[in-house]
């Protein structure tokens, strides 16, 4: 399916930056609405010429329904991939792996809908390059180092409408009251390909979705697209839950109260329809250490990078050894000082100021429960500040590089 | 003085709590990249009443 500049007749590729078909041989530039998918049937059809698969294959784009990819198979992973044009699949986007083959021509179920890509690859670069710079706890290794592989990817999308309602009730501070809540949803997008895990797939959001176009292959050129294979029992799931959860979230906000809300019960009705399928615009970058691929996604939109480095072990620990010290010693410093320490020790008769003899005002009475208190609340603290270090940590685990491998896992079958 | 060590104490493990926490926020922020999608433009005619205050 690939398109040919009408002028020297070399492959075609949409180029975001100009939101057209640029000719990489003569720089030719062209719309992509000027070479809709009929046209090059019309254009070829020649009725006395014997059908071969290619025709075939351009009659069942006529129906609206499906459309002919090359379909690239890594023998690594398992990773499937739509490759259109001319570009030849040499890498996995998944797992970095070179076993790559041609697999098939295959049919498609044809999208109703494309986001093309506003963002170009130098753009998706930078905009990566910069947050990795800015890093503090990035390794040296990611901020020198090139990609060893870049993709732009169309990420098939169900996009679902409909209406939800809910009456609950909410702790207002020491006030119970009861909210009556409704709204309608248009285009809720659901990822439709399993290959992403639902937590990388939404922090892309958002996209623009009134800036999509009906489908042409034309915008296809240049990049590869996912296979969409969640079924839309599983879709309209992930949708009711998505919905809730926005709507939980706007129900606590438009409440507004500078006293705590909790929700107590909710009762939700709901009904949601599935609208439309469209391809959404996402760009792969994978940088490659010691045989361990990481990969960051960047909305191919709105240039909003997903993705999680690994972290420099010795720098965070000598930041946290030095703010430490440097706090310890502050307050060994002031307790020292105005001489509350070494009197409590024993060991200076006299003390600068009036705190200590205020205190020996409190020592007879009630000081090991004061103590106690004081005790309690900073270890607290200690703990709260020990316990979200920990779970960052484990989260920067977990994520770092949660696409390919989670991809990876189930391809070879280990699916948990 | 009991109150003055056990005192002396909490503001030590209250310095350790705080240096976790400042080197917890700056990893995540240094890290991780994107957040949960901001995805209320696909919501429309939200609206919200106080069963209490709706008019009868």
């Amino acid at each position: 399916m690939a398109k040919n500049c009408p002028g020297c007749g070399a492959p075609l590729e949409y180029d975001p930056g100009f939101d057209a078909l640029v000719c990489g041989s003569c720089g030719n530039i062209i719309d992509p609405k000027s070479l809709p998918d009929a046209n090059d049937f019309y254009l070829n059809y020649d009725p006395d010429e014997p059908i071969d698969l290619e025709t075939t294959l351009e009659e069942e784009e006529l129906s609206g329904e499906t459309y002919d990819c090359h379909i690239y198979t890594c023998s690594q992973c398992g990773g499937e991939v739509i490759v259109s044009g001319t570009e030849a699949s040499t890498k996995c986007i998944y797992c970095g792996s070179t076993a790559v083959v041609f697999s098939r021509i295959a049919k498609e179920q044809r999208p109703d809908y494309i986001l093309p890509f506003k963002i170009t690859k130098e753009e998706a670069l930078t905009n990566v390059k910069r947050k990795l710079l800015a890093g503090l706890f990035v390794p040296k290794f990611f901020k020198k180092a090139e990609p060893t592989v870049v993709r732009g990817i169309y990420v098939p999308y169900f996009l679902y409408e409909g209406w939800y309602k809910d009456t609950q009730r909410f702790q207002v501070g020491q006030v119970t009251k009861i909210y009556d809540g409704s709204c309608d949803f248009v285009d809720i997008p659901v990822e439709a390909c399993q290959a992403l895990a639902d937590q990388t797939s939404s922090q892309l959001d958002p996209f623009h979705l009134n800036e999509k176009v009906p489908f042409e292959t034309s915008y296809l050129m240049g990049f590869y697209s996912n296979i969409q294979d969640l079924s839309l029992r599983q879709a309209k799931a992930q949708v009711q839950s998505r919905a809730r959860a926005m709507f939980d979230a706007e129900m606590i906000r438009s409440i507004n109260s500078v006293r705590s809300v909790n929700r107590v019960t909710s009762v939700p009705t709901s009904e949601f329809a599935f609208s439309s399928y469209a391809l959404l615009p996402v760009w792969f970058i994978t940088f490659e250490k010691k045989g361990t691929p990481y990969t960051f996604l960047v909305n191919g939109q709105t240039g909003k990078v997903v993705g999680t480095v690994p972290w420099n072990r010795a720098l965070a620990g000598i930041m946290l050894g030095g703010l430490f010290v440097a706090m310890a010693g502050l307050s060994t410093w002031f307790f020292i000082q105005s001489g509350i320490l070494p009197a409590a020790l024993g060991l200076r008769s006299t003390v600068r100021g009036s705190s200590f003899s205020k205190l020996q005002e409190y020592s007879d009475t009630g000081e090991i429960m004061g103590g106690i208190g004081i005790l309690s609340a900073a270890s607290g603290l200690f703990w709260y500040g020990f316990t979200q270090f920990k779970k960052v940590v484990r989260n920067l685990d977990l994520s770092r590089s949660v696409v390919t491998f989670i991809f990876s896992k189930k391809r070879q079958g280990d699916v948990k | 003085m009991i109150l003055v060590l056990l005192g002396y104490i909490a503001s030590i493990m209250a310095s350790a709590g705080l240096a976790f926490l400042f080197v917890a926020n700056i990893l995540r922020i240094s890290n991780s990249y994107g957040s949960e999608g901001e995805s209320q433009s696909c919501m429309k005619k939200f609206k919200c009443v106080d069963v209490d205050q709706r008019p009868r």
